[in-house]
């Protein structure tokens, strides 16, 4: 009953299909989840099998989000090991300067 | 081969054991996070499920259930906002998904005067067992309650960015006397050198229609809120122009209505020319036309009388006291000028307020809007933690 017409799309939610997906962050899944759901919004001419469609992407987003986070959660330790490891290497070129 | 299952199975209501209400409470309200993939997905969707478990203890007859789901539902709701009552989303949500509830009581009420816009299939849908009018009223005292604190909310954040933004920024350059202090300005930052611009503004103004159109807030309430918004602005910044000398002269009038521009802009931008937004301004937009007219002659006197009647006489006769001239062209307001605008404006009937009372809030209304979705085919998405519920 709330026809919002299709206006200019928000230069915001849209974004996220854009991007590359590793440097997605759960942000952008919960725009890509808005976007969608609207547009799924706009499908009525069978509406039980579109909502069988919507509860299945939201299973995927669901997905996607675990993913995303999982990964950036992995990029994160991983970076901070290698920081540390960089601190251990320095510091050690630091007590024998020789190198050898 | 997927053979869909079909869904007039189920008939649209959600069955919990009452020892996990507490466990429902906390996962759907108060650990529910206001950005996620299934709040996002389906909007309100909260709002259907504490619907459809309300649906099934009507169905049951059990009056007790209903009573204490409801009661917990409420208490959740304001627990939540105590706790993060000063988070706009937070709030937004809560005034998005208690609405859309109080619609959900109204729409399968079973009261005709509801039941206009519904399909047949929603009909069969209606409560049959108990009456909540009075829940209903307790609800919308809610909203009305949330509301205000939304509109608190966004007041903290708007406020440190009008003068700022309104006033003190130059947008455009040139106009006034005065050199700006050596500082370019970049267009698009969100505070330049710690100041707030117009930008800044129309920025947050963004951020806030993004939000409450991602929580499915009903458009009609959207535009109280953009009007109250409004409100906050133009009222905010006719105070400060009334109390600074600064402030009053040809060039920030220009200034006034270039930045006004600016943001109906916005709202034709967003479809809210229909919101009443722009008519709160208007004091403020005559205040700055009032800087920018010839001041001389009785025939001035007359156009200033009949174009400010959106102005007390007082706020009319302090601009004019503090209207400061910007170059050699221009020159003082004589006296006797105001007082024939004050002799002119005697039998108007207006009040001696000066200042604008940037605290009011507009009364707000609920409108009912009704929804198209069908309870039916609501599933429970895994990430909510509802495993505990089935459907019915």
């Amino acid at each position: 009953h709330q026809e919002e017409g299709e206006e200019k799309e928000e230069p915001g939610p849209e974004n996220a299909f854009e991007k590359s997906p590793f440097h997605l962050t759960a942000e952008d899944v919960y725009d890509m989840s808005y976007v969608v759901g609207r547009e799924l919004l706009t499908i009525r001419s069978e509406p039980s099998r579109t909502a069988q469609l919507q509860f299945k992407i939201v299973r995927i987003l669901e997905m996607l989000e675990a993913l995303v986070n999982e990964s950036n959660l992995t990029v994160e330790e991983l970076k901070m090991e290698r920081d540390n490891l960089k601190k251990e290497v320095e510091g050690l070129r630091k007590e024998c300067p020789a190198g050898k | 081969v997927n053979i869909p299952r079909k869904e007039k199975d189920f008939q649209g209501m959600l069955e919990y054991k009452k020892d996990d209400e507490p466990k429902l409470v906390k996962n759907l309200i108060l650990d529910l996070k206001p950005r996620g993939v299934a709040v996002n997905l389906i909007p309100g969707l909260p709002a259907y499920i504490l619907f459809m478990c309300v649906r099934h203890a009507d169905y049951l007859n059990d009056d007790q259930k209903v009573r204490s789901l409801l009661t917990s539902t409420i208490n959740g709701i304001k627990k939540v906002l105590k706790k993060r009552g000063d988070d706009f989303e937070t709030v937004s949500f809560w005034l998005s998904n208690t609405c859309r509830f109080l619609h959900c009581l109204k729409q399968y009420s079973g009261e005709e005067g509801f039941m206009k816009h519904n399909t047949p299939r929603q009909n069969e849908h209606c409560l049959t067992n108990f009456d909540l009018a009075e829940y209903r009223q307790v609800l919308s005292d809610l909203a009305i309650q949330i509301y205000q604190q939304l509109v608190r909310v966004l007041e903290n954040i708007l406020q440190p960015m009008i003068v700022s933004g309104m006033l003190e920024h130059e947008t455009i350059q040139g106009v006034s006397g005065v050199k700006p202090t050596g500082l370019r300005k970049r267009t698009s930052s969100i505070a330049d050198e710690g100041t707030y611009t117009l930008d800044s503004i129309i920025r947050q103004l963004n951020a806030f229609h993004s939000v409450m159109c991602q929580h499915g807030m009903d458009p009609e309430l959207i535009k109280q809120v953009v009007k109250q918004m409004f409100y906050i602005v133009g009222a905010v910044t006719l105070n400060n122009l009334l109390l600074r000398k600064d402030m009053c002269s040809w060039s920030k009038g220009m200034q006034i209505r270039y930045n006004v521009s600016q943001l109906e802009e916005w709202l034709r931008d967003k479809n809210l020319m229909n919101s009443g937004a722009k008519e709160t301004l208007e004091p403020l937009i005559q205040a700055a036309q009032l800087l920018q007219v010839k001041k001389k002659t009785d025939e001035d006197a007359e156009a200033i009388c009949s174009m400010c009647n959106a102005l007390t006489t007082a706020q009319i006769v302090k601009v004019l006291n503090l209207y400061t001239p910007v170059n050699e062209f221009e020159e003082r307001v004589l006296v006797s000028f105001i007082r024939t605008i004050q002799m002119r404006l005697r039998d108007r009937k207006d009040s001696p307020q000066l200042l604008m009372d940037a605290k009011h809030i507009f009364p707000v209304t609920f409108p009912f809007n009704p929804s198209s979705l069908a309870l039916e085919t609501i599933q429970i998405p895994a990430s909510l933690g509802l495993a505990f519920i089935s459907r019915v």
